[in-house]
């Protein structure tokens, strides 16, 4: 006996569903249907934290503790950061306790130099990454002597070598740094904050996280612990935005300026390719109103069905 | 998609890369129609290539570099100058090194188990002096900033009635969550049990927030791995 529809809208199989995601998600992709995006709070504070740096402030580690699981919300996070940092000319070290996240954020840094005349080595350096059987005892041995602990580049270069490295001229401790960002699926952001913000209260902290892990890092927040954070695509997408209007009134004035060529076309292709997370978001809230609808459609057959049942139950007594 | 593009998977380099990039992602989705042995199998293919990735990366940038260099480079040093050597001390580091790490593999063994535990209690206890002060640098801060007040200023320094709402709804949470904690009171006492259940209420809408925050993280892995088939594989153009 075939079920009454209100009951078959509540037990949909979930291939069924799966397949109305794949559409949802797919129509802004063919459409090129765009949602606005909104900057929040927490995103406009890294975003100005980088802008506020001056020379003689030192450089950003970005801490890339991510891997290819979680490209998707730290892939934007890292690619647009670094661009900002580039184009601003300021000077980032780049270091990771997993394997894949130098490799992956030295990538985004070797696609985005060209557009800003930036080089290896005097606008940023890649330490590599660093093994420790626990994360807090990584940063307690980098803090008080990074040299020490870093030893080399990736590329095998002492860092003692100011001729090939002159970015770490001035870097000897944790306070000669001037941010952390710290990006990765974990909390690793509660390691900075606890070890190293009591020790170099001066040093920025941000953090680049996944969504899951934003509400716990929102109190760090509150408590002026941590500047800004970025909450997986979405805080991407905001900072991407941010980025692509700084950007675009840098291609025109180049252009004014009659800059070369390649330059200009590495700008424009900067412009053009760092909007994965813009269009991912217009992807995600495609998705995020197919499961509103979802919710909505299976509440009201829950509901209808327990009138039923009462109004079934009524006639029966009756 | 053009047909230049198709036969680019099997005669570039780049073009072989995509293609299996795109046979194993379909095949781990694979796994949401029903469970099947080409899920499994590169379930294992994967869990292999990242072992295996990670063991080379340790070795190469870590286990070489780091305590086989300098530890020949000691050795040799000792064995050219005996004594007057100054490089002992690094040698003595190295070999501490092996040692401990050698310690751990007595895991295996049932006789000699407890040798893996002395390594194992010295990790644990560096983590454990570790903890303490990481957990009064991260939690001291935020209980001093707690204490909020019910009537906020705003930077033009009158009250600023959002921030003084916020703050008030951020102390009844911080307050009724506390006490429904407190187990050693009833709850079913009147003066606590109006505060337990709101304390709970307001538990639930955490942790339907932070539920729908780990729905937008899955959407996010997967929306990355739908514009890499899409884009990239397919050769769809971008809009951007």
């Amino acid at each position: 006996m075939q079920q009454p529809w209100y009951v078959r809208l509540q037990r949909i199989d979930r291939r069924i569903v799966y397949l109305f995601l794949v559409a949802a998600v797919a129509f802004p992709m063919f459409t090129q249907l765009r949602f606005p995006t909104f900057t929040t709070p927490e995103t406009q504070a890294v975003y100005d934290a980088v802008e506020r740096w001056q020379p003689g402030d030192g450089p950003v580690l970005i801490m890339a503790d991510w891997g290819a699981a979680s490209w998707g919300e730290n892939g934007p996070q890292t690619q647009t950061v670094v661009a900002h940092c580039l184009d601003r000319g300021v000077p980032f070290a780049i270091m990771s306790t997993g394997f894949e996240g130098p490799i992956y954020t030295s990538h985004y840094a070797d696609q985005a130099a060209p557009a800003f005349g930036r080089e290896y080595g005097k606008d940023w350096v890649n330490f590599g990454f660093k093994a420790g059987p626990n994360y807090g005892q990584i940063i307690a041995a980098f803090m008080p002597d990074v040299v020490k602990f870093v030893q080399t580049d990736a590329k095998g270069t002492p860092l003692t070598d100011h001729d090939k490295l002159p970015i770490m001229r001035n870097v000897r401790t944790l306070a000669d740094f001037y941010m952390v960002y710290a990006i990765g699926a974990g909390t690793t952001i509660n390691d900075w904050v606890g070890l190293a913000k009591p020790r170099y209260p001066k040093v920025l902290l941000s953090y680049g996280g996944t969504a899951v892990t934003a509400p716990e890092v929102y109190p760090l927040m509150d408590s002026k612990q941590v500047v800004g954070l970025l909450v997986g695509m979405a805080g991407a997408a905001e900072y991407e935005t941010l980025n692509a209007q700084r950007l675009k009134k840098e291609l025109a004035a180049l252009r004014a300026q009659r800059a070369p060529p390649e330059r200009l076309q590495a700008l424009e292709k900067l412009i053009r390719t760092a909007q994965h997370a813009t269009w991912g978001m217009s992807m995600q809230s495609a998705a995020h109103l197919l499961v509103i609808l979802f919710v909505i459609v299976g509440n009201l057959a829950y509901l209808y069905e327990r009138r039923r049942a009462a109004l079934d139950r009524e006639a029966r007594q009756a | 998609m053009t047909l230049q593009h198709v036969v680019g998977w099997f005669t570039t380099w780049q073009g072989f890369t995509l293609l299996s990039g795109a046979v194993c992602t379909l095949a781990i989705y694979s796994f949401l129609y029903k469970e099947n042995q080409v899920y499994r199998f590169f379930e294992h293919l994967f869990m292999g290539v990242a072992g295996a990735t990670g063991l080379v990366f340790l070795c190469s940038q870590t286990l070489y570099p780091k305590w086989y260099k300098p530890l020949l480079s000691a050795w040799h040093d000792i064995s050219a100058s005996g004594l007057q050597s100054h490089a002992w001390w690094e040698f003595a580091k190295g070999c501490l090194a092996l040692l401990l790490g050698a310690m751990w593999y007595f895991v295996f063994s049932k006789r000699y188990g407890w040798v893996a535990r002395i390594v194992m209690a010295l990790q644990m206890g560096m983590a454990a002096g570790l903890a303490f002060p990481t957990w009064f640098g991260l939690i001291g801060p935020q209980i001093v900033k707690s204490f909020k007040p019910w009537v906020a200023h705003g930077l033009g320094g009158g009250v600023s009635l959002g921030n003084s709402v916020t703050n008030i709804v951020y102390m009844v949470t911080l307050f009724t969550v506390l006490v429904y904690f407190f187990f050693t009171i009833s709850h079913q006492r009147p003066s606590v049990r109006g505060s337990a259940r709101l304390g709970r209420l307001l538990l639930m809408v955490t942790f339907g927030a932070m539920f729908g925050n780990t729905i937008m993280a899955r959407f996010s892995l997967f929306i990355e791995r739908f514009q890499f088939l899409v884009y990239d594989w397919l050769g769809v153009p971008r809009p951007f």
